[in-house]
């Protein structure tokens, strides 16, 4: 049952390892899947914040290059202005026009040119060239000077059916001056009000220059919000970029900068409680599954409990019904045997009744013919019949001296008196008993085997032979034939005694030496069934054996093994 | 002259009641079992037969039976039974058995020899009654 019963524990076991696997995995896979949601949701807000980061910055440029108009009109749509850069007054030029340009709108240089085009005013970082010199500028400058003058001219030639508003003339180029990229605008210096006037071609012109890589750049990452705005020629830093076109279509160069990208940041900012979340679930999962696979387990061993309890049930069940069975045949047993001791014992009382009564019949036969012949009897015949009186009452006395023994034995009063004795001598004078008695058989014997004496108890020993004797002579009665053969072997002296009488069949054998039993083949023959049951116990006080072989109809030889050096060793035992 | 079959298995007894029976003036004849005695029966067909019971070979009863069942001729002969078995069952196996009497050992020699004077008057009175018819 042992191994059987494993088996549903180890799928128990297997079914949970499972469900465990299964569960860790399905958390991996969820885990797994939350992070690619994560960051793919982290690419699109990225992408998406990209895409306005560069409207930012496109706003942002647009808007710089925008205000060059506003911020030229300031200076240049001015009545005080018109007044006193005709009147050439340098200072107020450059306080009112180069520095108010370089310092509120942060235009790198400002040229101003009079009616005759010619550069009157030149300011370079806020500082006053009296060199009036240009930086790689005059030609734009000259370009869109030209193309103010082209528009004021216009305003003037006849014809024109909308002529541009003189506050609203401006031109503007983006380009690149010195591989920087540059806002160029141009301005005519006009009245703000109708309070003064200037005539046609009188007007001063104002150039001013913004480079979109300096200041620029700072508003436009003010505006947009990004710190690392900068500008770059180079090409590979295009990932977060816009161009800047110049006016003629030509790549200028980017405003680039470091892409802001939240959906990283997110994910950098939650990943390690991210991560920590899902460790926490895969242990959360493990945990359950061992304390899953422990109740298994628990379920498992209390299943196996159980099934052990019931089977122990079961078993302790049978052992006690088959207890019980064993004791009521037991019993039976027990029964059976009672009724057959009675029976047996019955039997032995109407024996024991028969076998004093034939010897009495005997004697009492005797003494009648004695006395019905005491005229006419002669000496021998009374000789004859006191014979046959005297064997009689040996016969009985040899009877009570069995019926004695056997009481004597049954109760343990029996008790061994071991002597140096001659079994040679014993046998001899139990065969001339015998012989006496029934002169119908010849015993013949070979007790030169013997050793010259052994330690035995003379009258139980005697019992011995004369009960195996008369055996042999009562159930052999037409076999007159009794072989005694002797031998000596390990310190053991064995006598057989054989006939070739009516034998017993071999189911009776094993029960021969049992107190009243008798053998089937014995019915009709008269006897007690006590004198082998006698012998045995002799024999077996003296620490001897005693065995028997028979065939039915054959005749039966008994073996007596006596030790040479005496019961003394049994007798130890037995009083131990 | 009355002849009286003894079977007894005891040589001693035989003898004894065969030296009574001699005296008493019976012709008599000995057998040691219950063969021996269906033998003699059958050989010399006695006028009583007196049987032991406890016997090796044959008991009485064993003879008695085999009488009665294979031998329904020599069922007229008188059987007188003398044992030393004096339980009822036997005395009841044997009467019931075709036994004239059933005697028990120690034996009273008046009682037998009465036993088989009844017997021989039975006897007698039966061939007389035969004759006549």
């Amino acid at each position: 049952m042992g191994r059987e019963k494993a088996v549903p524990m180890q799928q128990n076991i297997r079914i949970t390892s499972h469900v465990t696997i299964v569960l860790t995995l399905l958390t991996a896979l969820t885990a797994l899947l939350l992070a690619g949601f994560m960051w793919l949701a982290s690419v699109k807000v990225d992408d998406f914040s990209l895409t306005r980061q560069k409207g930012y910055v496109e706003q942002g440029l647009d808007e710089q290059v925008k205000a060059v108009q506003h911020e030229l009109e300031s200076v240049t749509v001015w009545n005080d202005a018109v007044l006193l850069v005709a009147k050439d007054d340098h200072p107020w030029i450059a306080e009112n026009i180069g520095m108010w340009m370089h310092k509120y709108f942060s235009h790198d240089r400002t040229y101003v040119f009079n009616e005759r085009d010619e550069l009157v005013f030149a300011m370079r970082d806020g500082e006053d060239i009296a060199a009036l010199t240009f930086l790689g500028d005059e030609k734009v400058a000259a370009a869109l000077r030209e193309d103010i003058r082209a528009m004021l001219h216009k305003r003037t030639a006849p014809g024109d059916s909308n002529p541009p508003v003189l506050a609203e003339i401006f031109a503007e180029k983006i380009l690149s001056i010195a591989s920087r990229p540059a806002v160029v605008s141009a301005r005519p210096i006009v009245p703000s009000s109708d309070e003064i006037s200037l005539d046609p071609g009188k007007e001063f012109i104002t150039v001013a220059v913004r480079f979109l890589d300096a200041s620029a750049v700072e508003k436009i990452a003010r505006y947009a919000r990004i710190e690392t705005l900068h500008f770059t020629t180079d090409a590979a830093e295009t990932t977060a970029a816009i161009p800047v076109i110049a006016t003629d279509g030509s790549m200028l160069g980017y405003m680039a900068w470091q892409p802001i990208r939240p959906g990283l940041m997110l994910i950098e900012q939650i990943a390690p409680v991210g991560i920590a979340c899902i460790v926490v679930a895969m242990g959360v999962v493990i945990f359950l599954g061992r304390g899953l696979r422990k109740t298994t387990l628990d379920l498992s061993e209390s299943r196996l409990a159980l099934m052990r309890h019931r089977d122990q049930l079961e078993e302790s069940v049978r052992l006690r019904t088959a207890e019980i069975e064993r004791q009521r045949e037991e019993l039976d047993r027990l029964l059976a045997q009672e009724r057959h001791v009675n029976a047996l014992q019955r039997q032995f009382v109407t024996m024991a009744s028969h076998e004093f009564r034939t010897p009495l019949a005997i004697i009492d036969a005797a003494a009648q013919r004695l006395s019905r012949t005491k005229t006419t009897q002669k000496p021998e015949y009374v000789e004859e019949k006191s014979a046959q009186i005297r064997a009689a009452v040996l016969r009985m006395v040899d009877l009570m001296e069995s019926i004695l023994s056997a009481g004597r034995l049954e109760t343990g009063k029996t008790t061994l008196k071991p002597e140096r004795l001659s079994l040679a001598e014993i046998i001899e004078s139990c065969c001339a008993r015998q012989m006496d008695v029934r002169k119908s058989h010849r015993i013949h014997r070979d007790l030169s085997h013997l050793p010259q004496t052994i330690l035995a108890d003379r009258t139980t020993i005697e019992q011995v032979f004369t009960n195996l004797l008369s055996n042999a002579v009562k159930y052999a009665p037409h076999a007159p034939d009794i072989h005694i053969r002797t031998s000596t072997k390990n310190g053991m002296s064995y006598v057989s005694i054989q006939d070739a009488g009516i034998g017993m069949d071999a189911e009776d054998l094993p029960k021969l030496f049992q107190p009243y039993y008798r053998a089937r083949s014995a019915t009709g023959i008269a006897g007690t069934g006590i004198g082998l049951n006698l012998v045995k116990q002799i024999v077996d006080l003296h620490g001897g054996s005693i065995s028997v072989e028979s065939v039915l109809g054959r005749g039966t030889t008994f073996t007596v093994a006596l030790p040479n050096k005496g019961p003394l060793a049994n007798l130890i035992k037995r009083a131990a | 002259m009355i002849t009286v079959l003894c079977i007894d298995d005891e040589a001693d007894i035989r003898q004894l009641i065969v030296e009574e029976l001699t005296d008493a003036g019976f012709a008599t004849l000995e057998a040691a079992n219950g063969q021996e005695g269906l033998e003699a029966i059958l050989s010399y067909w006695p006028d009583i037969v007196i049987c032991d019971i406890s016997m090796p070979v044959m008991d009485g009863h064993q003879l008695l039976a085999e009488i009665q069942m294979n031998h329904a001729e020599l069922f007229n002969i008188p059987f007188i039974l003398l044992s030393a078995l004096t339980d009822k069952d036997n005395v009841l196996t044997g009467l019931r058995a075709g036994a004239a009497d059933y005697l028990t050992k120690p034996i009273d020699f008046d009682l037998l020899l009465a036993k088989l004077a009844g017997c021989i008057a039975r006897l007698e009175n039966d061939r007389a009654v035969g004759r006549a018819l």
